[in-house]
């Protein structure tokens, strides 16, 4: 009897996990067979992370069983986890940036003796590389390859040791559409030597790419495993997020009126005094959303904050509507019509421990009504925060909920309610729907849309170029600091902006 | 049947008060403890520390007058804590108000001003040497972002020898042979209450604590003080000059411990005397922290702080205790608060096992 062959290589069993009164996982079950591509399709917020945390042993379940080989397992640590044969690759890589591949991969091997001699293990971990096709200088310290290549690096940690599953969560996040492309192939390979790959996700297309089964999760339960080849984008949306969903944004083409926001040949430096901003130009029109892609670190945050006021331009100049407004604060520039959503909503965004109401006059509370004489209206104040409230549709026990209780979508309508309510010129986004659901998404983008109806001009910087594709008028990229191209979306592909966003010009 | 510890979501008003509750609980079972392991018997000691904070008329007025100078450093405390600028100045600030004042009567001594212009004055000198005190230190970590805990530490120690210097100098009492000035002129003693020993002080200090509550929650640079303590990074953000907060945060901090020195010499001593603070300011740290950050904790718990020390004298006479014993109290009852502070941040769990 060929049982070996027809049990599952892994299989949940009603596993549940909460934390305190919020069930991240209830009761969750499901089976990946040997040498497959599996996709965990779910929200933000569904219960993935937690769910792969328990697999590969970095969380205990509550209840519940892992059946893993024909066993069932308890993994202590994820080292245990790696030992039997589960891997995980995270979103957040945790390689050391000065020590080389090598170096990262073999750290916290036993094998390697109390003297290293790296030869024979350099010479494994090429093997590995020439097995998959992956080339790249191994001697170099991490800190100079791209996040492609240390996205490799953190996948053979795991096939080094010799796993036979895989996780890998949301790894096209920071990827370039050609990276993707290198990945899916490798993925590929992967299964076809017998390795089993659980892929965690949320974007629909990618499931329908390269998974053969997948499971969606909703609100911590397991609402179905089934076969890609049976299954469709709109099938899959229906099962996550429990109802049809329209993915069309109701986009009007809205005629455009004059520059809201100029940005002239802008030069910013980090802080460490490097140019993160070079030579950057860019146009945003009353009435249009200009999208501006490109991979995490060619300097997207410093122009954020030297947009907001928060960081001194160098060289070049910024004008909104047609002012210059280089060197003023961050309160004028507030107050002269520019909205800002960033991208760390906690950090630079609320204060987590202030109040909702507190949270929404952040900002203004300078201004009348809701001060006058240094004393703050709390009045005025509290009724202001009741109209948002329901205009935004926040799900809040009160204004005077603290907010770093809300959750991610709340914590951004938040910010919207806050930045929309007043006369609103421009808008600056950072990866506005990182981490939110599919419903407050397209609460952000119906907002958006909102604003182009006054004329108002929105520069939407994001790494998401499903969402760039969805809702922007222009797509430009930047790299190494400024503007390599730009396209109107009608001439925008997939492929020309990932060209662009790996600096091929 | 498993169970699990957690941190709680929010800790609450109500279980914030019963882990107060039974810090003090625990503490004075311990400092029961302490006592019968001396020999002593519980319920006297007790009952003298009580009687000699509260019993009498004289007891509680002994009380408040004690309670009023770290009230005062308390409040001075809770305005820097709020912005999270670690000002641990308040001992030196306060020594800065006491010879603020000085310094204006001794070198205007023939001003026969009525009490009504003097002792405002005077409180007002106070103030303002306190706030330059607390404003080199805030004006050195707003421009250049040195540590203000290094500075106010340091500066502490600057000026008590100053204190000293001055005071065995140039402002010493011609013919004594201690640390003190010359008596001041009546017209700057502090106004009695009631006909009772207590001065004018302790009103003062209660009504800054209201005027504290109000800056804190009803003013606009109280918003900013909270907002650059929570969160420096978004109060940048969304347009707070978080320099400037920190600068005022410090000079506001400096002038209510100046007050609380000037207040201590005008309504009790009547000179400069060496010493005349014993740690005052340093227990405005902890009153703040007892108190939770909050002018009405803080009142509270330096009034109970005040009665302590009252008590302890009592408890001298009544017993063979030092009255050290009492700062062995307060040191427990301070590590009884934080530690179950703590402990009340989590629970307990069940976890169902299903099968």
């Amino acid at each position: 009897m060929n049982s070996e062959v027809d049990s599952p290589l892994l299989s949940v069993e009603n596993l549940c996990k909460s934390f305190g009164k919020f069930v991240a996982n209830d009761h969750v079950s499901f089976d990946i067979e040997k040498g497959q591509i599996q996709c965990l399709l779910g929200e933000n917020g569904a219960g993935k992370s937690t769910l792969a945390k328990c697999i590969y042993g970095a969380s205990k379940p509550d209840s519940g069983r892992i059946i893993f080989k024909g066993q069932e397992v308890t993994f202590s640590s994820p080292r245990d986890a790696i030992r039997q044969g589960i891997g995980m690759v995270h979103q957040h890589f945790v390689l050391s940036e000065p020590m080389n591949a090598v170096e990262n991969i073999i750290v916290g091997e036993e094998s390697t003796g109390a003297i290293l001699n790296l030869e024979k293990e350099t010479i494994k971990i090429q093997n590995l590389c020439d097995q998959y096709g992956v080339t790249f200088d191994l001697s170099l310290p991490v800190s100079q390859l791209s996040v492609g290549q240390q996205q490799w690096i953190e996948i053979l940690k795991a096939l080094y040791v010799g796993v036979d599953l895989l996780l890998l969560d949301e790894p096209t996040a920071v990827l370039t559409p050609q990276e993707v492309d290198r990945l899916f192939a490798v993925i590929s390979k992967m299964t076809a030597e017998g390795i089993s790959v659980l892929l965690i996700t949320h974007k629909l297309h990618e499931v329908m790419e390269i998974s053969k089964k997948v499971t969606v999760l909703r609100r911590g339960k397991t609402i179905a495993t089934v076969e890609t080849k049976n299954s469709s984008k709109a099938s899959l949306a229906k099962l996550l997020v429990g109802k049809n969903f329209d993915f069309k944004v109701n986009k009007v083409k809205v005629k455009l009126s004059t520059p809201v926001l100029e940005i002239e040949n802008l030069s910013v430096l980090r802080d460490n005094q490097t140019l993160a901003v070079n030579q950057l130009s860019l146009t945003v029109h009353g009435g249009e959303i200009l999208g501006l892609a490109g991979v995490s670190g060619n300097g997207q945050s410093e122009l954020f904050d030297a947009l907001v006021g928060v960081r001194q331009a160098e060289n070049g100049e910024i004008r909104l509507s047609g002012e210059v407004i280089n060197n003023c604060s961050p309160a004028e520039i507030s107050n002269k019509g520019m909205a800002s959503v960033p991208q760390d909503r906690l950090k630079q965004g609320l204060v987590g421990n202030f109040s909702v109401k507190e949270n929404l006059i952040l900002g203004v509370h300078n201004n009348k009504p809701y001060c006058s004489g240094g004393v703050l209206n709390w009045k005025t104040i509290m009724d202001y925060s009741q109209d948002a409230i329901s205009n935004f549709d926040i799900r809040t026990m009160g204004p005077e909920q603290k907010v770093e209780q809300l959750s991610g979508g709340n914590l951004q309508k938040v910010i919207l309610a806050r930045e929309l309510s007043h006369s609103v010129k421009a808008l600056i986004a950072s990866s506005p729907t990182r981490g939110l659901d599919i419903n407050a998404s397209y609460y952000v983008y119906s907002r958006f849309l909102e604003l182009l109806k006054i004329k108002a001009g929105i520069l939407l910087i994001s790494e998401d170029l499903e969402e760039l594709f969805n809702i922007a008028d222009r797509i430009a990229v930047i790299y190494n600091g400024s503007i390599l191209g730009e396209y109107s979306i009608e001439d925008a592909s997939t492929e020309k902006i990932g060209l662009l966003m790996a600096g091929v010009k | 049947m498993a169970y699990t510890i957690e941190k709680r979501k929010d800790i609450g008003i109500l279980l914030s008060s019963l882990s107060i509750l039974v810090a003090l609980t625990v503490s004075i079972l311990a400092a029961s403890g302490m006592i019968a392991l001396y020999g002593e018997d519980v319920g006297i000691v007790l009952k003298a520390i009580f009687k000699g904070s509260f019993g009498s008329m004289s007891a509680l007025i002994d009380t408040l007058i004690k309670a009023t100078p770290i009230l005062l450093t308390g409040l001075a405390t809770i305005v820097a804590f709020r912005a999270k600028v670690w000002n641990i100045g308040q001992e030196g600030q306060l020594y800065a108000g006491a010879m603020g004042a000085t310094f204006v009567i001794l070198t205007f001594p023939d001003l026969n001003l009525p009490a009504v212009i003097h002792i405002p004055f005077l409180l007002f000198a106070s103030m303002i040497s306190g706030a330059i005190w607390g404003g080199i230190p805030g004006y050195l970590k707003a421009r250049y972002n040195v540590n203000e805990i290094i500075v106010t530490v340091m500066l502490n120690y600057i000026i008590q020898y100053l204190c000293t210097f001055l005071l065995n100098g140039p402002w010493q009492e011609p013919g004594s042979y201690y640390y003190n000035t010359v008596k001041f002129p009546e017209s700057t003693f502090l106004p009695l209450l009631f006909d009772t020993r207590l001065h004018l002080g302790f009103l003062i200090a209660l009504l800054t604590a209201f005027l504290i509550y109000f800056l804190i929650w009803k003013m606009k640079l109280g918003f900013e003080i909270r907002a650059r303590g929570d969160n420096p990074i978004a109060a940048n953000y969304k347009g707070i000059n978080t320099q400037r907060v920190t600068l005022i945060t410090m000079l506001l901090s400096g002038a209510i411990a100046g007050l609380a020195g000037g207040v201590e010499i005008l309504g009790i001593h009547h000179k400069l005397i060496w010493g005349f603070s014993s740690g005052f300011g340093f227990t405005g740290i902890l009153i703040c922290l007892l108190g939770r950050s909050h002018p009405l904790g803080v009142v509270i718990a330096s009034i109970f702080f005040g009665a302590l020390h009252n008590g302890s004298s009592a408890m001298q006479i009544y017993s063979e205790i030092p009255r050290s014993f009492v700062n062995l109290i307060m040191g427990l009852i301070i590590v009884m608060m934080l530690f179950w502070e703590a402990v009340f941040k989590y629970r307990l769990r069940r976890i169902e096992n299903v099968s």
